[in-house]
């Protein structure tokens, strides 16, 4: 064998293996990372995304402690009690710490005929922690009585006004806790139901391809072509008459899911013919692997961060969507109590001009959306760590 | 373009001839520093570079991966995206109007002077044709474009101009190429359009970033002949920018070759081929496959690989990879870029001692 | 430097086609066949290494997944020597039935990012076809990996990484060690250096040298640098819009090329000699469409030897001399520079 080029030096490090670089301890960390722990690293440097997952956090202990954190009925009317302006708690009774509210005299002003309330500094009604209100049962299990503010002796919803009330007398702090319920969860069920029937969908179109995709998509188009409030309002006339409001709004949005599913179907089958391309996935054809366990160890785990971030991205969505409906009185109706409902009473101009506080339902929905969008995005960075 | 003019027009290295010494640069860089400040830690994409651009000449910047190449031409350029930052050294730059050199390195990078320059003196030609151009016009409204932001041309003359750049640069029926997107060209017209952008304004520097590392060889043939052809027509100088030794061989008057963001040799391209001084340069040479060997040899290899920024080795950066390898000497201290002969730099401790203290760090 | 041992090759290509359907408008109609390859034919011998040139596009990746039979070729056949001894037609073959023979042709890939799956361990990357041959204990998958990742020149204790951990020539490397692990007869390498840096290259192609060698492999290698190719191969074949135009033997093809296109990439190959400029022949043009080649020859619209045969008549593959076949019509008339007629010294580094 004849040698072009002159004979190389050896030098101290050209042994038989790679040489390996000195590596610290966090960087042998990093070496054995697994996907997941990547992505943690990299969310965790995402401050407004991290802020915005506690807050969500919040929001669904809110939803589940609704009747515990609320103090009142949410359903329970008097006239005499309406539309009351929030009422400030004060904290110190002449330097010491005992949370009071001033109690509340009615009086009718002599020139509007209408009632005002004002507050009466020398009746002090002093809070309490755990006190006893009005009967609930806690998360279906057990009956109790307690929540986590109310008055000694009398009752809650003739003392506290937090929020205020609306027209018909009711507590609006407690009507906000157990709306939240509502609209937090009403739509998840059709969510998933999305996320299934696209991941399926989209997963058999892309890895099949031919007929079968031909067919799914065409089929996602005459869906996609559906106009919504249209379908939503055909099918609000067409449940059974004995459903309940509630049960009418979950069966809607079960069925719009049928239609909803289309974007992330697209989102999967665009993944799957990506990754049918990618050269680990022929690496595994050549030798040998089968197509199931290529789908589930080398496709799968690909997308599934973004499928979480997808519906991340969805679920504000759902929430939106019941407030818009039920506002415009498409979606849920009283006597269901959710944010878009509460809203409704604030339909009109004259109302938010002299009781801006039912207004109140807006804020949490802003911030729960915008949370969610953080979150989002924040996952959407972070889900693919080796780009 | 009266600097251009001082210079006899040269080409060709011819050995033993001494380098243009009579010319004054147009662009001299001096230990231009440029670090990209990650949450890792601070990267040092270029950490003291230094080198000079002679009217009418080639200099050929080579280097691997992670070399501070192309992060050198978007510092000059002052295009350096964030987190990226020049923190030393001064870029000067002679400019038409023959005043003073101005030092680009402190210009304010979104000012009006530095947007005269760039695209104006100083061009440039990317790697990638496709994602340097907008899908959404026609080539000729963007060159039309920018000669009307550089010149005070009406957009009938700029389209003249347009259609003479593009049969400059060997565009086959200009007249109707002109109306077409992007997308409807081969790689190397693409990259053929790309330059006649770059010329569009008559730059008096053409830094071309890997012009031609995505095209075919018998594509890159075609493009080198055309940089050369146009170079020696208007007697601009050029900045090449590769990775691959035979793109220098064959179009640079003068090399330097980076490693890990330090200019590891510099000289003419004779010297550094033929006389290579750096081991790293030597090594580098050796290990090229060529198209001379004998079938089925073994090449010599630069043993281990490049190392990641962030874990830039303390002292030579090459020491690591090195034949040459003294210990306490190269992975303590820091080697400069020092002359080894008439022509010819090197950044090396077979050349020149060691200063005193060790490095820091 | 002789290994083929005289008998049937390994691998043998004839008439292999692969077009794909040009669709057009809302009902995809198809409107044309691209022909990415084009009715060729070649041989590789046990042990030996054909490379396979060419720009892009011009079929030579097709081809080599025509091999492996990650696509289906569209005509054409791929016989295949199996360890048994009987040759088997893969492009006859249905999915299923190939199974058996899978794991005796393996590929390298060019890429060294996108073809390790991020998201898997060293171990579980090499370990696959380990699993997928049925390999069920964990004891003897491991001691199979340690043993390929030293055969590769990396460290075993590297196993529980991930490929993100590693440089480019590492991650090839362990891309190396995957293809190997099922004691494949036949190694296909796409570009397998072509994305790695200068002074990475050396060293693969240096391991593929030696694991040549040590394991007696077949590789069928595709490039596009010929420098590259120089250095590896056996014999060399040329592929010039879907057709082979040339092949011969390494030294020959270089020194004494017969087709036009031959000698001009040889000529346009850079080389890193500055003292060997301007020597270089600039084909005018651009390479043919393979949707709408030109009649006859298609390299005629670049030809410089090109005469009124070539613009009607299409060249058969001739052998001109033995083991030297060329696609051309004056082959034997013309005289065409090799590449030590262009280098008037060797560089003398």
């Amino acid at each position: 064998m004849t040698q072009a080029k002159p004979p190389v030096k050896r030098s101290a490090f050209d042994s038989q293996f790679d040489p390996a670089p000195s590596t610290t301890a966090a960087e042998e960390r990093v070496s054995v990372a697994t996907q997941w722990q990547l992505m943690w690293w990299r969310f965790r440097k995402h401050r407004l995304a991290m802020i915005s997952g506690i807050v969500i956090a919040a929001f669904y202990l809110v939803a589940i402690g609704a009747d515990f954190l609320a103090y009142a009925d949410p359903h329970k009317t008097e006239a005499f009690r309406s539309l009351i302006a929030p009422q400030p708690i004060h904290f110190f009774d002449e330097g010491r710490f005992s949370p009071h509210v001033f109690g509340l005299v009615g009086k009718r002003d002599p020139r509007t005929f209408k009632r005002v309330y004002e507050p009466d500094p020398e009746q002090k009604i002093p809070l309490r922690l755990f006190a006893e209100g009005y009967e609930y049962k806690f998360l279906g299990l057990f009956k109790t009585n307690r929540h986590l503010i109310g008055v000694d002796g009398g009752l809650a919803e003739e003392a506290i006004f937090l929020l205020g009330t609306d027209q018909l007398g009711r507590d609006l702090w407690s009507r906000m806790m157990i709306a939240c319920r509502l609209s937090l969860t009403i739509g998840l069920a059709g969510v998933t139901l999305s996320l299934v029937l696209g991941v399926l969908l989209g997963g058999i179109s892309g890895l099949y391809g031919g007929a079968i995709d031909t067919l799914i998509q065409r089929v996602i188009e005459i869906l996609r072509s559906i106009p919504t409030i249209p379908l939503w309002m055909g099918l609000a006339a067409a449940m059974p008459r004995d459903w309940g409001v509630v049960q009418v709004y979950f069966a809607i949005t079960v069925i719009l899911s049928l239609i909803g599913w289309t974007d992330l179907a697209r989102v999967v089958r665009g993944r799957f013919l990506a990754l049918r391309e990618e050269d680990f996935v022929l690496a595994a054809e050549l030798a040998g692997v089968s197509q199931m366990r290529i789908i589930l160890r080398h496709m799968v785990p690909s997308f599934l961060s973004h499928i979480i971030a997808a519906t991340t991205l969805a679920l504000p969505n759902m929430i939106i969507s019941e407030t818009a409906l039920s506002f415009l009185g498409l979606g849920l109706r009283p006597p269901a109590v959710s944010w878009g409902v509460l809203l409704q009473d604030a339909q009109n101009i004259q109302t938010v001009a002299i009781s801006p506080w039912l207004l109140s339902a807006a804020l949490p929905v802003i911030v729960v959306i915008l949370a969610f969008n953080f979150l989002g995005d924040g996952l959407r960075d972070a889900a693919d760590p080796y780009g | 373009m009266a600097g251009g003019m001082l210079c006899r027009p040269y080409n060709r290295p011819v050995k033993g001839e001494m380098y243009a010494m009579n010319c004054a640069p147009i662009l001299s860089v001096n230990n231009l520093k440029t670090y990209f400040f990650t949450d890792e830690g601070a990267v040092r994409a270029v950490d003291g570079a230094s080198f000079a651009v002679h009217p009418g000449k080639t200099l050929g910047i080579v280097g691997e991966s992670g070399c501070g190449k192309s992060v050198t031409a978007l510092s000059i350029l002052r295009i350096v995206d964030d987190p990226g930052r020049i923190v030393e050294g001064e870029i000067m730059f002679r400019r038409a109007d023959g005043g003073e050199p101005v030092d680009l390195a402190k210009l304010d990078a979104k000012g009006g002077e530095i947007r005269a320059i760039r695209g104006g003196e100083i061009a440039l030609v990317f790697q990638e044709p496709m994602t340097s151009f907008s899908p959404h016009y026609t080539i000729g409204n963007q060159i039309v474009e920018t000669i009307q932001l550089h010149q005070d041309v009406g957009k009938a003359e700029a389209r003249t101009r347009t259609i003479e750049l593009l049969r400059m640069v060997g565009i086959p029926r200009p007249e109707r190429r002109i109306d077409e997107y992007p997308f409807e060209l081969s790689g190397g017209l693409r990259q053929r359009v790309m330059i006649a952008m770059a010329l569009s304004c008559n730059p008096r520097i053409l830094i071309a970033d890997e012009p031609t590392t995505a095209l075919d060889v018998t594509t890159q043939a075609q493009i080198l002949d055309l940089l050369r052809e146009i170079q020696e027509r208007t007697q601009m100088s050029v900045i090449i920018i590769t990775h691959d030794m035979g793109v220098i061989a064959e179009m640079a008057d003068d090399v330097i070759v980076m490693y890990l963001g330090r200019v590891v040799e510099s000289g003419p391209v004779d010297e550094i081929f033929h006389r290579p001084q750096h081991p790293y340069t030597q090594a580098l040479l050796r290990s090229i496959p060529s198209i001379f060997a004998e079938p089925r040899t073994k090449l010599p290899t630069i043993a281990g690989s490049i190392p990641h920024p962030h874990n830039r080795p303390a002292g030579c950066p090459f020491h690591p990879r090195c034949a040459d390898f003294m210990p306490g000497k190269c992975d303590r201290h820091e080697p400069q870029l020092r002359p080894v002969s008439a022509s010819q730099m090197a950044s090396c401790f077979l050349y020149h001692e060691p200063a005193e203290a060790p490095q820091q760090s | 430097m002789k290994r083929a041992d005289g008998g049937a090759p390994l691998l043998e290509v004839r008439n292999l086609q692969r077009f794909f359907p040009i669709r057009k408008g809302l009902l995809r109609r198809v409107v044309g066949q691209l022909r990415a390859v084009d009715d060729i034919s070649f041989h590789i011998n046990r042990g030996e290494t054909l490379a396979l040139v060419g720009e892009s596009g011009c079929g030579k990746t097709t081809t080599a997944r025509c091999i492996l039979r990650a696509l289906k070729p569209t005509a054409g056949e791929v016989l295949f020597q199996t360890g048994a001894g009987d040759v088997v037609d893969t492009a006859a073959l249905p999915k299923r039935a190939l199974q058996p023979f899978r794991h005796q042709m393996q590929m390298i890939f060019q890429d060294p990012f996108s073809s390790l799956n991020p998201r898997m361990t060293v171990f579980d990357i090499i370990a696959e076809p380990l699993l997928a041959s049925g390999i069920k204990s964990r004891d003897q998958r491991r001691q199979r990996v340690e043993n390929l990742l030293e055969l590769v020149r990396l460290r075993p204790e590297f196993m529980q990484r991930y490929p993100h951990a590693f440089s480019g020539g590492q991650r090839q490397r362990i891309g190396i060690a995957r293809a190997l692990a099922l004691n494949p007869s036949l190694v296909v390498a796409d570009e397998p250096v072509s994305a790695l840096d200068v002074s990475v290259q050396a060293q693969i192609l240096n391991l593929m040298l030696d694991l040549q060698d040590e394991l007696g492999l077949t590789y069928l290698f595709v490039a596009h640098d010929l420098s590259v190719v120089k250095h590896i191969s056996d014999r060399v074949a040329v592929m010039y819009v879907g057709k082979i135009v040339e092949i011969a033997e390494t030294n020959r093809l270089f020194k004494a090329p017969k087709h036009p296109y031959t000698e001009a990439l040889l000529s346009a190959a850079p080389k890193p000699d500055p003292r060997l400029r301007s020597q270089r022949i600039v084909l005018q043009g651009e390479v043919a469409d393979p949707a709408q080649p030109p009649a006859g020859c298609y390299f005629h619209p670049r030809c410089a030897h090109a005469i009124d045969r070539c613009r009607s008549e299409t060249p058969k593959l001739e052998e001109i001399q033995p083991g030297h076949v060329v696609a051309c019509h004056r082959a034997r008339e013309i005289t065409l520079k090799g590449v030590d007629a262009q280098a008037n010294g060797k560089p003398s580094a």
